[in-house]
């Protein structure tokens, strides 16, 4: 049964934004799209993901790639976003 | 007004006067942004009421303000800058306590709709919750959903001095395993009972598993998903029976008469030792998004007290109302007046000529909320 401590992605204070969480199939790459469908920015998204990660990249339209800390959290891997405007890409490895 | 309605009010008449209501001091602080120094404020407001003598060793339990869904923004703001208690007040807070020795620091709320883990609940509500736990160096940062049970295993029964609608609550425990309780509250109006600050804040200590929409019948429903509308607004159900049904199930159904009483009695059961009130950035109009007229208005103002009733007078004289005013008069044009049940209660005064204002004057801090 899928629930909190065994999704692939939880993602927090996402109401008004979509996602998919792409996985390679050898699981070195993992990808998180994101788009905002809402008029406004969203400042500080949450991301909890299944696994150990030690990196994680932030891409946005418009702005250089930027390195984000992560974080040890119960699931596996958490990180913090500041801020989508429209739409962002979070590269993990 | 109803034969009934007038006994009630009778009744608490009675106890205004036979009671020497307690009017501590309340301090007011001028803060025009959640980025200027708020610890450096709070500090001040701590220093006047004489507060960091009490807190030192102290279990402190803090009941926050996340009404409504997180997914309901107003204009697409933060919900800190609208109807939510703010992360930065939070985070502040915390850090003034545990420098003034607080031993543990427990974080509250019956969360919206859910008795999942209230640091899910923030981070959805866009509170970085891992700062919130190291803002205190020396003291446990602590975190409860008490819309249920939660981490205990039964509730604790409170009973008011004297029940207007219900005899009894039953509460998550974190409400009374504490040595003192602090509800940090939103300076706002309230579509139903007029104002809701330190007081009405306290509305949502009720678990909606036993006073719930969806709450068991007989036995709480630890995972509830509604609101308390039927039970608590309208009465239109008794709540769970591990909780002693309403004195009078024949008493108005208005919530205008229903709400002030609950909030009153439940201030009474479980006292506000500490009151602070977030008028920095709020709302006028309402209490949420889902109320029509909102307007998003920032008074730029800190209020805290030790007392529930002189704080939240003071807190409605600055949003330009008086304290005492009658039914019918805003901001209690539809409802009764929260502050006088509650006075009436012996709870604290609500006269404004009782009670001293420490830091900044009413006069100075005074911003007009809608009439």
């Amino acid at each position: 049964m899928t629930g909190r401590r065994n999704l692939g992605a939880r993602l927090f204070n996402v109401s008004s934004m979509l996602s998919n969480f792409v996985r390679s199939a050898d699981g070195r790459q993992n990808v998180l799209q994101l788009v905002n469908y809402s008029g406004f920015p969203v400042e500080n998204v949450t991301v909890h993901v299944l696994g150990k990660f030690t990196s994680a990249t932030l891409q946005a339209p418009g702005a250089e790639p930027k390195k984000l800390e992560v974080y040890e959290v119960e699931e596996g891997t958490g990180i913090d976003i500041d801020n989508v405007n429209v739409a962002a890409t979070l590269v993990l490895q | 007004m109803t034969r009934r309605e007038l006994l009630a009010l009778a009744s608490t008449a009675t106890l205004v006067h036979a009671k020497d209501t307690p009017a501590p001091p309340v301090a007011i602080a001028r803060c025009a942004s959640y980025n200027e120094d708020v610890p450096a404020v709070l500090r001040t407001m701590f220093d006047q009421l004489g507060l960091n003598k009490v807190i030192s060793g102290k279990t402190i339990t803090i009941k926050l303000n996340l009404t409504g869904s997180p997914g309901l923004r107003f204009e697409g703001k933060p919900l800190g800058a609208t109807h939510y208690s703010h992360p930065r007040t939070v985070g502040a807070m915390i850090a003034q306590l545990d420098a003034a020795g607080a031993k543990r620091i427990r974080l509250v709320e019956s969360c919206w709709a859910t008795a999942g883990p209230l640091e899910e609940y923030m981070l959805d509500s866009g509170w970085n919750v891992r700062s919130l736990r190291s803002a205190a160096t020396r003291a446990k940062v602590e975190f409860e959903n008490t819309n249920a049970a939660g981490s205990h295993k039964s509730y604790a029964r409170v009973k008011p001095v004297k029940g207007l609608i219900f005899p009894s609550y039953e509460l998550n425990r974190a409400y009374v395993d504490t040595d003192l309780f602090m509800s940090m509250a939103k300076l706002k109006n309230h579509a139903t009972c007029g104002v809701t600050l330190s007081m009405k804040n306290c509305f949502g200590n009720t678990p909606a598993s036993i006073y719930g929409d969806d709450a068991g019948l007989d036995e709480p429903n630890e995972t509830p998903g509604k609101g308390r509308v039927d039970c608590c607004h309208f009465g239109k159900r008794q709540p769970a029976k591990a909780a002693l049904p309403e004195i009078d199930p024949k008493s108005p159904r208005d919530p205008g008469y229903r709400m002030p009483r609950i909030t009153a009695e439940l201030v009474s059961a479980r006292p506000i030792d500490i009151a602070f009130i977030d008028g920095i950035e709020t709302v006028s109009g309402g209490e949420g998004p889902w109320i029509r007229g909102l307007k998003y208005i920032r008074p730029g103002v800190l209020l805290m007290g030790t007392n529930g009733v002189t704080t939240d007078a003071v807190a409605t004289a600055v949003m330009g109302y008086y304290p005492l005013a009658d039914k019918g008069t805003a901001p209690f044009k539809e409802c009764d007046n929260t502050l006088k049940l509650a006075e009436g209660l012996g709870i604290g005064s609500a006269d404004l000529k009782k009670i001293e204002v420490r830091g900044l004057p009413i006069q100075q801090a005074r911003f007009p909320f809608s009439s």
